[in-house]
């Protein structure tokens, strides 16, 4: 009987370690990093060699579009998610993929600042997780966070503003500007380019209009540190003054990188 | 003598029917008949005053779209703003572009 048991252990030993052999020999999946280059127009990938990887494919939204047999990759075109994967023969790695999906905030309604209710929100502002928050002008601990606020007091129109703008006392020392960019909000799969007059930090606002931001904590040039884009979808402008806007806004965590791919 | 005179009669007689005949024939039908030169003269009229209504609308349109140009040039494309004269509740300084 104990000479059964023993023979039953030592076969499944053996069927259990058969059975995992598998995984232990797999292609490893390459560990990819970036870097954010050509002023936010490009996203550098690179990844250290996989033992016994004969090359490394290149994916884009899920799409093989490239190999290479090198360990970085320079992605020039814009989409929500890059990611490489190693091969050898047909085997193929799990693929490592870097998340460039701009986060989106639906139907933010800010006011004019001359709207009489304090508590109507004329400013905004982005959350840690990249979402857009509306911010009370009227609430002092808000200015550090505003930025852009909205002003209809100092302009006939409703106008975006940075908040290093606003005098006597600025909200904050943000340089934040806007760049008109047609009116297709998913149309627009990269920011407008940085540092050749397209942006500005007093804008009128349009009906359906789309534009491109930067925030530009460090101005006046790009940098992949702490700049950040995004787009604006101007849904609707009502009221003559004070003006109420409803906004569909896209933010790409990516500090220095202009892809706003939203479909 | 008289029966030779009587034949050319007949044949007289029968070119002029023929030629009657002839210049009936050729008559446009009712209706059909070109326009007189006052109707001519209305119609060039009216064509001459619609070439002058196209190109009345032709500078209108000029004008309409120079003056929308300066618009866009001056409000949308380089960010530049129209100001109240007023700041009630706070200033703005020039406008940075970059």
């Amino acid at each position: 009987m104990k000479k059964l048991i023993g023979i039953t252990l030592a076969v499944s030993a053996l069927l259990i370690v058969i059975g995992c052999e598998g995984e232990g020999d797999g292609l490893e999946a390459p560990n990819v990093t970036y870097d954010v280059i050509d002023a936010g127009a490009t996203l550098a990938l690179e990844w250290d060699a996989v033992d016994g990887a004969d090359g490394y494919y290149i994916y884009a939204d899920g799409i093989l579009i490239d190999s290479t047999t090198g360990t970085d990759y320079d992605a020039t075109v814009p989409a929500g998610f890059y990611g490489v994967s190693a091969y050898a023969g047909e085997d193929e790695s799990a693929t490592d993929e870097v998340d460039c999906t701009p986060v989106e905030t639906a139907s933010i309604t800010v006011y004019g600042n001359s709207d009489p209710d304090p508590d109507h929100p004329s400013g905004i502002g982005f959350a840690s997780d990249g979402s857009c928050i509306t911010l009370a002008l009227s609430e002092t601990t808000n200015h550090p966070l505003i930025d852009f606020y909205f002003d209809d007091a100092n302009f006939v129109n409703l106008t975006i503003v940075s908040p290093g703008d606003h005098q006597p006392t600025p909200y904050n020392d943000e340089e934040n500007t806007t760049a008109a960019s047609g009116n297709d909000y998913d149309a627009l799969e990269i920011a407008a380019e940085p540092g050749v007059g397209l942006y500005n930090t007093q804008r009128t606002l349009n009906n359906n209009a789309v534009l491109s931001f930067w925030i530009d904590p460090s101005p006046p040039n790009w940098g992949a540190v702490d700049d950040y884009f995004g787009k604006i979808k101007v849904v609707s402008i009502t009221g003559t003054g004070p003006y109420m806007a409803v906004l569909n806004v896209a933010y790409q965590p990516i500090a220095g990188l202009r892809w706003v791919v939203t479909q | 003598m008289l029966e030779k005179g009587g034949k050319m009669i007949r044949i007289a007689t029968l070119l002029v029917i023929v030629a009657c005949l002839t210049v009936i024939g050729c008559q446009p039908p009712e209706g059909m008949a070109g326009p007189t030169k006052e109707e001519f003269d209305a119609l060039k009229m009216q064509v001459e005053t619609l070439q002058t209504d196209v190109a009345d609308m032709q500078a209108a349109m000029d004008s309409f779209i120079e003056q929308y140009n300066m618009h866009m040039d001056k409000y949308h494309k380089g960010g530049a703003t129209v100001t109240k004269p007023t700041t009630p509740s706070g200033g703005v300084k020039p406008p940075t572009q970059k």
